[in-house]
């Protein structure tokens, strides 16, 4: 639960480098929670509120996609922006119609991120 | 009786077996279908033709000929729905065969009842001559109308489609070309002209080739070996040709020298005469065969099949490098993310004791996974070298298991195995070869991970090569992901590089043996492995 004042961002990725990089780059300006796939970031977000996920698109056991899928249905207006290593044009067909917001390609710069941030919420 | 009569019930018996024989093999596929309808049509004209050739009684031989000219009515049609159902058009149905047929045919039976086609049929010198009514013209114009279109459609599916489908509709353009040309012009044009033109007799043999090859296509269709069907039905119908005019030749060359020379008991030196010449077959065959392929085909048959093998191989290469490439990206991308980040913030958190020692774990970790992924890459480019020795696969294989032996506990997997007790030593790379079982087991893990299963490992002594089968009861392989399973870096999982099975194939391959998997999504997984026995 976020006691702050600040927006709160989910972050769903599987590696570890990329949790910590956003973490050091958005840590100071927002209240983050992190999940490792995509059904803890469904199972978080049953209990939780957030502002904005940020949600990788190959995952284990739940992927991106998939996570997306679900999440648009039961929490339509949630704003998500994904993060990805090689987008395809296929990938990015299907996640526009669960209403993402931005891409944001890996290796990513940290002023990318803040302003996609930024724009979202 | 003429021997010529003995000839004339061949073709009818053929095609109408073949025609019986392509409808019952799939009475589902609308290029069955309609070809066998084709078919039909053809056999019942040949059999039409037949009957008027051996018919001694007068007064029917007017009707019977109007039947041979009525039936052939349905050829021009029904290889135009065939063509349409080919070029996959339109699904055929029965009903629209009937309908589009119907009208037609009212129209040339109506046709054909009255003199406009044929009038009469007259003997001279014992000869069948037929008499042509005013209108004849209406059906040759019919019948090069409806090629017309059936080829044009043909040509134009010719023109958009590429690979094998465009060879496909080549030849049997080619092969039905030939056939029709023949066909149509010695029982349409040149009796047109010379009334007493006797080679319509022969007419329903030049029908033979075209369909007995296209036939053989359709069986294989798909599948067909276009090399052999084309080459042959162009040789074929060359050679039927030759030796229909031939035949023609000898026998009525033969029958006057011989009926000449030693009187009227002429058919057994007629037949002797044959005989040779039926001998004389097969290099007539292959004489023509050289001819075709130097001069007709100028070696394009051969070249042009090999060239679409080649820009299928090398479009397959394409999205494999495709695939190599993605998969690449996304596994160095990711560990690059946190060294990129990690770096740009040194400068600012450098005097943070908490930031050290994240960089120095994060930072460290990504490299180890970049220097991973490229070993790997270079394991699969270039395969270590076999140190091959005798060894004994089922030692191999249970070594590898028991690696594994937590992960069938934990996941609740059953191990079957049934050895081959007869299975001799094998010479290969053991290390090599139980990296191969390694990821074969671990894939067979992954897919039974959630519910569980079996895992049965059979092997078999068979040709002299050894079989090794291993068969998992999980959630199996979907069929567009089949073909691309030994693909580099192409994975359905959410983990690995997608590398494993790739070199699995590719150790495989370096002992000269060969993997081959059958699946079913939802069904399990079944991977064989042939290694080969000696050295």
């Amino acid at each position: 639960m976020n006691t702050d004042d600040r927006k709160s961002i989910l972050i769903c990725d599987d590696e570890e480098g990329v949790r910590e990089s956003l973490r050091l780059i958005l840590g100071a300006d927002y209240s983050l929670s992190f999940a490792a796939n995509g059904s803890e970031a469904l199972n978080y977000l049953k209990k939780h509120n957030a502002d904005l996920v940020i949600m990788d698109i190959k995952m284990p056991l739940k992927n991106g996609l998939e996570a997306l899928k679900e999440l648009h249905n039961q929490k339509p207006n949630l704003k998500v922006i994904m993060i990805t290593g090689y987008q395809s044009v296929e990938t990015a067909r299907e996640a526009s119609r669960y209403g993402i917001l931005d891409y944001i390609t890996k290796p990513f710069e940290s002023a990318v991120v803040k302003e996609a941030v930024k724009k979202a919420i | 009786m003429n021997l010529i009569n003995w000839i004339l019930p061949i073709p009818p018996a053929v095609i109408l077996f073949f025609a019986t024989f392509i409808f019952v093999k799939n009475r589902k596929s609308s290029i069955n279908v309609s070809y066998s309808i084709a078919l039909y049509s053809v056999g019942f004209w040949a059999l039409t033709h037949c009957l008027f050739n051996l018919n001694n009684v007068f007064y029917l031989d007017v009707q019977l000929l109007k039947c041979a000219y009525f039936v052939p009515t349905f050829i021009p049609l029904t290889f135009y729905i065939f063509v349409r159902a080919f070029c996959k058009d339109w699904p055929i149905g029965r009903i629209r065969i009937i309908l589009m047929s119907l009208p037609i045919a009212i129209f040339y039976f109506l046709y054909f009842y009255t003199d406009f086609m044929i009038k009469d049929v007259v003997y001279i010198g014992g000869e069948k001559i037929f008499v042509y009514g005013r209108l004849n013209f209406l059906f040759d114009l019919y019948f090069f109308t409806m090629f017309f279109f059936s080829f044009s459609r043909l040509f134009s599916a010719y023109r958009v489609s590429e690979g094998r489908l465009k060879l496909q509709i080549k030849y049997i353009t080619l092969g039905t070309f030939i056939s029709v040309l023949l066909a149509g012009v010695g029982n349409l044009i040149l009796p047109e002209f010379f009334n007493n033109f006797q080679f319509v007799k022969f007419g329903t043999m030049l029908s033979l080739p075209m369909f007995l090859f296209i036939t053989y296509s359709i069986f294989a269709h798909n599948l067909m070996d276009i090399r052999i069907v084309v080459r042959k039905t162009a040789i074929y119908s060359i050679l039927a040709t030759v030796i229909t005019a031939a035949y023609f030749i000898l026998i009525y060359v033969m029958e006057g020298f011989f009926r000449g020379f030693v009187g009227y008991k002429s058919i057994p030196w007629t037949l002797s005469v044959i005989v040779v010449f039926t001998l004389i077959f097969q290099p007539l065959k292959n004489m023509v065969q050289d001819f075709v392929d130097t001069y007709f085909f100028k070696g394009s048959l051969l070249h042009e099949y090999e060239k679409a093998q080649d820009e299928l191989k090398r479009s397959e290469r394409l999205k494999a490098v495709g695939t190599l490439a993605a998969g690449m990206a996304h596994e160095i991308k990711n560990p690059l993310t946190g060294i990129k980040t990690f770096t740009e913030y040194l400068g600012s958190h450098y005097t943070d004791p908490s930031f050290i020692e994240k960089f120095q774990k994060i930072v460290g970790s990504e490299v180890t996974k970049i220097n991973d992924i490229v070993q790997q890459l270079l394991d699969f480019s270039k395969p270590k070298p076999l140190k091959l020795e005798q060894s004994d696969i089922h030692i191999l294989i249970d070594n590898t298991l028991s690696f594994l032996s937590n992960d069938f506990v934990k996941y609740n997997i059953k191990l079957t195995k049934n050895y081959d007790s007869t299975l001799p030593l094998l010479h290969i790379d053991p290390n090599q070869i139980k990296q191969v079982f390694l990821n074969l087991f671990l894939n067979s893990i992954d897919a039974m991970k959630t519910t569980g299963g079996t895992l049965t490992i059979t092997t078999k002594l068979q040709d002299n090569n050894a079989y090794i089968t291993i068969q998992d009861t999980g959630t199996g392989i979907s069929k567009n992901d089949l073909e691309h399973v030994f693909d580099p870096f192409y994975s359905t999982k959410d983990h690995g590089t997608g590398l494993g099975m790739s070199i699995v194939y590719g150790i495989i391959k370096e002992h000269k043996g060969d993997i081959t998997v059958s699946s079913e999504a939802g069904k399990g997984a079944r991977f064989r492995v042939k290694l080969v026995i000696g050295k």
